[in-house]
């Protein structure tokens, strides 16, 4: 999405308080505050889309269901905090589960693992 | 000879070095000084920090450290590297593992630099001199490569930015010494041992108040703990654990409840001891809890519960010290039909609270002790705030289990005179979920998020997964408007909060 432009010039009408606010916050810089402020702690505010939420601060835009493109964004670290990224840290996090879509089940947690606490 | 050693430093394992030098010194190398190596002796952080940073280095580099070494290096490091009771009060939300709360800090860009994947507390929770923070934004641009593609990168100089703008600003904030640290350091460490009183407001169960016996175990600063107490309306809290004392303050426990495992985070920088107890996989399911010693002088600290209903006969519970004699009074229109138990720490009664005892402050007497300002009767709630405003459920999975949402309703009663209005504590409502937009009650996201309890306010989730049931085989994410309504009053008293039940994670380190 654009994000230089209102969204009413994209045909998109505020629906939330949250969007309400990034639309007429009057930079980008500012929308971007907007966004940084509004997500609770320790969900990423990388909108692109985000994680746990998307740039409207609901869900409805995030990828789904993530497991289709999870790989497409945990290679490239998109999201290190939440998904292993296997482009450096967890290079065989998926191993075996060749299609998330499919093999979900097989994809452990990597914090906490067997040593720690 | 005459030896000068600080109380803390007394304290600190002989292994700690040693096992520095076995498992780390391999890189990091011994400097000059004793006990000091290159990197490690340039930070101070919290045991979850180090505990994180041993982690890290068995990920990244192939450590591989024994699991009680891992322990004793934790325990060694934190000792003599932690941080002082002052320089990690900000963060206790953090150290808790309370996340549903909206971070905030006094840096135009700190936010969207570095807290915009993780919390900025994990930063906050450091101390680090100007170039070790300079290495730490090296790291990151080294190990997660893409960082200057995201958003909130992409559109400037990230790297020059994080090094010219932030590491200045975190070098001052948050440096490595600091008086406070220094003086920490000559303040004997906390010895546990002994009875403690705790009470708190378990999700779903209830009030409760409760002994805890802690008795020593073998390793240094490590407890056995026995529980034993009951819940207010009668019920059973009975349940046994262990801790460790970190930096002097820090109680780290694990301890089962009632047949449910937990953690336990307290600071013991203060006689009282504040903390939160809360489920390792589920850390939104938790409880404040406050543990005093029994020696404590306290005179009257709590009562359970905060607030007394007009028209009701009710249990109340009075902790504190001092209590075993001497006559109860609480103000007109209460009257206490029974003392079920009395000691010095603490006095069970059964109250009957008139249907006219006049809304607001009650004047609480045991014996010498009075507290005018704890304890208050009301016949009506005039509005409610539900807690947490804003908070993230995850669908779960046997790998990734769910994080619940887990809310509460404080009763206010607004001050009759312009004063500030009273907290009257979490009060009786009816819970229910609905669709918090168009988008939400079109995608149907109250039919496959999870269940909300309408008796407790624990909001249990779906499981993870692709759902075929759903467009696009979404997951069972929701959008949802959380509603409390009051129960047992005339007048219709509600509030809303916001729910966003979201996919899991798969790293969860204790601190997010």
């Amino acid at each position: 999405m654009n994000k230089n432009k209102p969204l009413q010039q994209l045909g998109l009408t505020p629906l939330n308080q949250k969007a309400r606010q990034l639309d007429q916050a009057p930079s980008r810089e500012a929308r971007e505050e907007v966004q940084a402020m509004q997500t609770v702690a320790g969900c990423t505010s990388s909108f692109d889309p985000g994680w746990e939420v998307d740039p409207f601060g609901g869900v409805a835009s995030l990828c789904q269901p993530m497991e289709a493109d999870l790989y497409g964004c945990a290679d490239p670290c998109w999201w290190p905090a939440q998904v292993p990224d296997t482009m450096n840290t967890y290079p065989e996090w998926g191993k075996g589960a060749d299609r998330a879509e499919r093999d979900w089940r097989k994809l452990d947690s990597v914090y906490p693992g067997e040593d720690d606490e | 000879m005459v030896l000068t050693v600080t109380p803390l430093a007394y304290a600190i394992a002989n292994s700690g070095p040693e096992l520095v030098d076995q498992h780390c010194s391999g890189c990091h190398v011994a400097r000059e000084g004793e006990n000091s190596w290159s990197r490690i002796s340039q930070q101070r952080k919290t045991p979850e920090g180090w505990e994180m940073t041993i982690a890290r280095m068995g990920i990244m580099h192939g450590v591989e450290v024994p699991p009680a070494d891992r322990r004793a290096l934790v325990k060694y490091l934190a000792d003599t590297r932690g941080l002082a009771p002052e320089e990690s009060a900000a963060e206790r939300a953090l150290i808790e593992r309370r996340l549903n709360r909206v971070e905030e800090f006094d840096h135009p860009t700190f936010q969207e630099m570095c807290a915009r994947c993780h919390t900025g507390g994990r930063a906050m929770l450091q101390r680090r001199p100007e170039a070790e923070w300079d290495k730490l934004v090296h790291f990151h641009v080294g190990q997660f490569q893409t960082l200057e593609f995201q958003a909130m990168a992409r559109d400037r100089d990230w790297f020059g930015l994080a090094r010219s703008e932030i590491v200045p600003w975190l070098a001052e904030q948050l440096p490595l010494e600091s008086e406070a640290w220094s003086n920490w350091q000559e303040v004997s460490p906390r010895q546990p041992e002994g009875t403690w009183q705790m009470w708190g407001n378990w999700p779903g169960q209830g009030r409760f108040v409760a002994d805890v016996a802690v008795t020593p175990e073998t390793g240094r600063d490590r407890y056995r703990l026995e529980v034993s107490g009951e819940f207010l309306d009668g019920r059973p809290l009975l349940g046994e654990g262990r801790a460790v004392v970190y930096t002097g303050y820090e109680w780290r426990a694990s301890l089962t409840l009632n047949g449910h495992e937990f953690k336990q985070v307290l600071d013991m920088s203060e006689e009282t001891a504040h903390g939160r107890i809360f489920d390792d996989a589920d850390e939104a399911y938790g409880m404040q809890v406050t543990m005093q010693p029994a020696d404590a002088v306290s005179g009257v600290a709590a009562t359970l519960p905060t607030a007394l209903k007009a028209g009701q006969s009710q249990r109340l519970v009075v902790m504190g010290s001092g209590l075993e004699n001497g006559e109860i009074t609480l103000g007109d229109g209460i009257e206490v039909e029974e003392v079920v138990e009395r000691s010095d720490t603490r006095v069970t009664l059964q109250v009957n609270v008139a249907d006219h005892v006049a809304p607001g402050w009650l004047p609480l007497t045991v014996g010498e002790h009075r507290q005018d300002e704890l304890l208050v009767a009301y016949d009506e709630v005039d509005y409610l705030q539900i807690e947490p405003e804003l908070a993230v459920a995850r669908v779960g999975s046997p790998e990734t289990p769910a994080v619940s949402g887990v809310f509460q309703a404080i009763g206010y009663l607004k001050s009759p005179d312009g004063g500030e209005d009273i907290a009257l504590g979490d009060v009786p409502v009816t819970w229910s979920v609905q669709p918090w937009d168009e988008i939400a009650e079109h995608d149907g996201d109250v039919q496959y998020a999870g269940v909300m309890d309408k008796a407790t306010g624990i909001f249990a989730p779906s499981g993870a997964g692709p759902n075929p049931d759903r467009k696009y085989d979404a997951n069972n994410v929701g959008n949802l408007r959380v509603i409390a309504d009051v129960e047992g009053q005339a007048t219709a008293v509600q509030d809303d909060a916001h729910l966003i039940v979201t996919v899991q994670r798969w790293n969860n380190p204790p601190l997010r």
